[in-house]
Order: C-alpha cells, then sequence, then structure tokens
C-alpha cells in the first residue's frame, strides 16, 4: 500500500514536468501562426498581382483612335470647304462645326494640329510634338499619328494623338 | 488504456493543427473567390465594350441606327448578378461619355470626339438572324446643344 503511493506520486510529478514541457511546446507551436500567415500573405498577394496584371491590364486603344481623329479630319477637309486664309480661332471653329468634334471631349483628351506650309499652324486640344515623341519613353503621353495629304495642290499634315484612357467609377 | 491515451494524443496534434487548418480553409476559399470572380474578365470586357461602342460611334453620323451583338456583355452581367440589363450600358451626352458596367459596384467610361447624341437606346433578347443572340440597338442624333460655339 505504501509502495503504491510513493508510485503515485511519483507518476504525478512526471505528469506535471511532461505538462510543463508540452505547454512549452505549444508556445512555440502558436508563435509558428505568425510565419504561417506571412507565408499565406506572400503567396496572396503574388496570385492578386499576377491575375491583376493578366486581366486588369488597360486594353489600350488610344492609336486606334488617334488613326479614328486623322481618318475623320482627312475626309473633312477633303469633303468641306475651310478656309485657311482666315484667324486661327475661326479655322478652329470652322474645324470644330464642319468636322463634327466636340470641343470639350477634344480638349480634354485628344490633340490635333494641321500644318500648311506658308500658313499659321492650327492646334486643337493638349499635347504637342514633343510629347508625341516622348510618348516611347513614357507611356502616359498621347500616342500619335502622322498622315499627309494633298488638296488643291497644297500639302496638309495632320498630327493627331490621343491620350484617352477608361474611367472606372464606382457606383 | 492505451486506446484512450492514443486518443488524447490524437484529439491534442488535431486540436493544435486546428488554426492552421481553419486558416488555410478561409485562405483557399478567398483566393477561389478572387479567381473565379476575375475568370470571367469582366473588366476585360467592359473594356471591350465601351471601347468598341465609342469607335463605332466616332465613326457614325447623325441619322444612323446600329445594332451589335451584346450576348457575352449579358452573359457576364448575368453571372456577376447584376439585376437589370439596362443597367449594363449607359450613354452620358452631355458629356460625350459611354459607361459598361459588368460587375456590380463599378463601371467602364469612355470618351467619344464626335459630336453626336446617343438616342433610343434598347436591349433585344434572344434577338438576331437565328434569334440565339442578344443585341444593342441605338441611334445617332444631332447634338442637341451646340457645344462648339
Amino acid at each position: 500500500m505504501h509502495n503504491s503511493n510513493k508510485i503515485n506520486i511519483q507518476f504525478a510529478q512526471l505528469k506535471s514536468i511532461s505538462t510543463l514541457s508540452n505547454k512549452k511546446a505549444q508556445g512555440g507551436d502558436i508563435t509558428m501562426i505568425f510565419a504561417f500567415m506571412f507565408l499565406l500573405i506572400i503567396i496572396g498577394t503574388g496570385i492578386v498581382a499576377g491575375l491583376a496584371s493578366f486581366f486588369g491590364a488597360e486594353y489600350d486603344y488610344r492609336k486606334i483612335d488617334a488613326q479614328l481623329l486623322n481618318y475623320k479630319i482627312t475626309k473633312c477637309l477633303q469633303e468641306n470647304k475651310i478656309n485657311f486664309d482666315q484667324e486661327p480661332e475661326l479655322i478652329k471653329q470652322q474645324i470644330y462645326e464642319k468636322c463634327q468634334l466636340n470641343k470639350n471631349s477634344l480638349e480634354q483628351n485628344f490633340y490635333l494640329k494641321i500644318q500648311i506650309p506658308d500658313k499659321p499652324t492650327i492646334k486643337l486640344g493638349r499635347g504637342d510634338n514633343t510629347q508625341c515623341e516622348l510618348q516611347k519613353l513614357n507611356t502616359n503621353f498621347p500616342v500619335c499619328i502622322d498622315h499627309t495629304l494633298t488638296i488643291n495642290n497644297q500639302q496638309i499634315t495632320i498630327q493627331s494623338g490621343s491620350k484617352l484612357k477608361t474611367q472606372t467609377k464606382i457606383t | 488504456m492505451k486506446t484512450k491515451m492514443n486518443n488524447k494524443a490524437t484529439s491534442k496534434i488535431l486540436m493544435s493543427n486546428l488554426i492552421y487548418l481553419i486558416l488555410a480553409a478561409v485562405f483557399i476559399a478567398l483566393m477561389l473567390y478572387y479567381i473565379f470572380s476575375q475568370a470571367n474578365a469582366a473588366n476585360f470586357w467592359s473594356q471591350y465594350y465601351v471601347k468598341e461602342l465609342s469607335k463605332i460611334t466616332n465613326l457614325a453620323q447623325p441619322g444612323d441606327e446600329i445594332t451589335l451583338d451584346i450576348h457575352r456583355a449579358t452573359i457576364i452581367a448575368t453571372k456577376n448578378k447584376i439585376p437589370s440589363f439596362s443597367e449594363i450600358f449607359s450613354f452620358n451626352n452631355p458629356d460625350n461619355e459611354i459607361c459598361v458596367k459588368l460587375s456590380p459596384g463599378r463601371k467602364n467610361c469612355y470618351h467619344h470626339f464626335n459630336n453626336v447624341d446617343i438616342t433610343n437606346e434598347k436591349i433585344q433578347l434572344a434577338a438576331g438572324p437565328k434569334a440565339d443572340t442578344n443585341l444593342l440597338t441605338f441611334e445617332i442624333k444631332e447634338k442637341e446643344v451646340t457645344e462648339s460655339a
């Protein structure tokens, strides 16, 4: 009986040591949650970044917009008689009216330059030739198209550009 | 006695790993939701439709009536639980702006430079030659207020 009590006490001591060491191990285990969460965050960021770059990339339409504007102006100059001998402001007004261009939209997002030798250069919208050239280095500058046509033995150079990008609106 | 101790050890191992399992399950669920929400490429297709509409409008002249196949847009909008097809396409004539909404809470907008208004837009379901596509029809009219003056 005495012996059995002694064994019981020893067993209880052993058990308490074992529990203590287990708790220590659990502490280490809980600390590992931070490492695990860090790993999940890294993997998650990678997946999100990969998908966003693949599916969320801008569908760049600026070159087509610039071509469309150039085509529209070319057609308009061929079909309508615009007097380039008058004041630049009057020429601009005639271009807006006869070529059916929206002034606000053009001034905000597009660029248009009409050059005729020995006549003042007509510039509509925002931008210039330098910005068009810089587009190769910085994609935020307008994408431009040049086209030359001859009307009544007059060589006309049309440079059109677009810096229009999709606007995402929260609804 | 041995089986009881084994069960206790197993439950202890399970308990210590349970938090990891829950975290992993939540992470996988979130990633799957994100991947499937991106996989229908709503952003790409809304950009595609808004820019195609802008191109058509830029080339159009007053009096034109335009019909466009919007079947894929309606499929994506249905998958993304857009309540009504009339919400997909919106035309803001005063600002010369066209918007396409294919996912809830956001829409993509694009400007056109042609000085015209878009009117009488309507969506025809199960239309086309074989009555198997959804079509968007609208008319091009001269701008009511001339902004170039």
